[in-house]
């Protein structure tokens, strides 16, 4: 459990990095609109397309670890076992 | 599936709260985003900030060059020496500039700085058109870039004086 939470902890920084890269990509983007440069403003959406890319490959990598997405992986919450009325052995 | 939980206002041993107490009102939004929902909500907007790159990077496609087409701008008369005059060429969106540092001397250029389209001025001691917003300068005779965060030099509009009156015969457009 700890390890899944630190696997969905990094993923979660590294696409915070990807996003703000974008973010950069944008500005790279307006500045070639302003000064008509059109391969910097193709070369900019490219990249930041494959980022956006990127993150959906790493969030689609976190679905299988969401509680409950797989049939034998149940979150520890969900998973102790109901109490059985009147004891048993 | 849920993914959200609810912020407990019970401690380990099932007793409420002190801050519970002291603030006995409960909302939807006390909700925590998980760690989960995070990536997801920064995944759509990676893709919403790709979008709008593919959108400006098509907007720039779309933009024209305007070249310009001869045009009688002003009397040369009306140019005082050491001084400019300014117009619009080769649209009316395109600010452009006519220096004239000495009696026998014309040059005109777009006003647009080639960094970011602010709009030069000119100053006559230093013979240099200034860009106001991150101090790009350009040298007054040829438009060349001297110093500052230009890369390009700027826009030369060509002149021609005929009966007097000054005509714009092309090039400023970006």
């Amino acid at each position: 459990m700890g390890q899944r939470r630190t696997i969905v902890l990094a993923v979660g920084v590294f696409v915070l990095v990807l996003f703000s890269l974008q973010l950069f990509l944008l500005m790279v983007g307006l500045e070639a609109l302003l000064t008509f440069d059109r391969p910097l403003a193709w070369a900019a959406a490219i990249t930041s397309a494959v980022l956006a890319l990127v993150s959906g490959l790493l969030y689609r990598y976190l679905r299988p670890l969401t509680p409950g997405a797989r049939p034998g992986m149940r979150d520890r919450r969900s998973s102790r076992r109901p109490s059985r009325v009147g004891g048993s052995r | 599936m849920t993914l959200r939980r609810q912020v407990p206002d019970v401690d380990a041993e099932g007793r409420r709260e002190k801050w519970r107490e002291d603030f006995p009102y409960t909302a939807g939004g006390e909700e925590e985003v998980t760690r989960r929902e995070f990536v997801r909500y920064l995944t759509l907007a990676s893709g919403g900030i790709a979008a709008a790159s593919v959108g400006v990077a098509a907007l720039t496609q779309l933009r024209t060059q305007a070249e310009g087409e001869p045009t009688p701008v002003v009397a040369l008369d009306d140019i005082p020496v050491a001084g400019t005059y300014l117009f619009s060429y080769p649209t009316d969106q395109d600010p452009a500039i006519i220096i004239r540092p000495t009696a026998d001397e014309l040059y005109g250029f777009s006003q647009r700085c080639t960094h970011l389209a602010c709009v030069v001025y000119y100053e006559h001691d230093a013979s240099e058109l200034v860009c106001p917003c991150h101090g790009g300068h350009f040298d007054a005779r040829d438009g060349r870039n001297i110093a500052g965060p230009p890369d390009r030099p700027l826009n030369a509009i060509e002149l021609e004086v005929r009966d007097g009156v000054v005509w714009a015969l092309g090039g400023g457009g970006h």
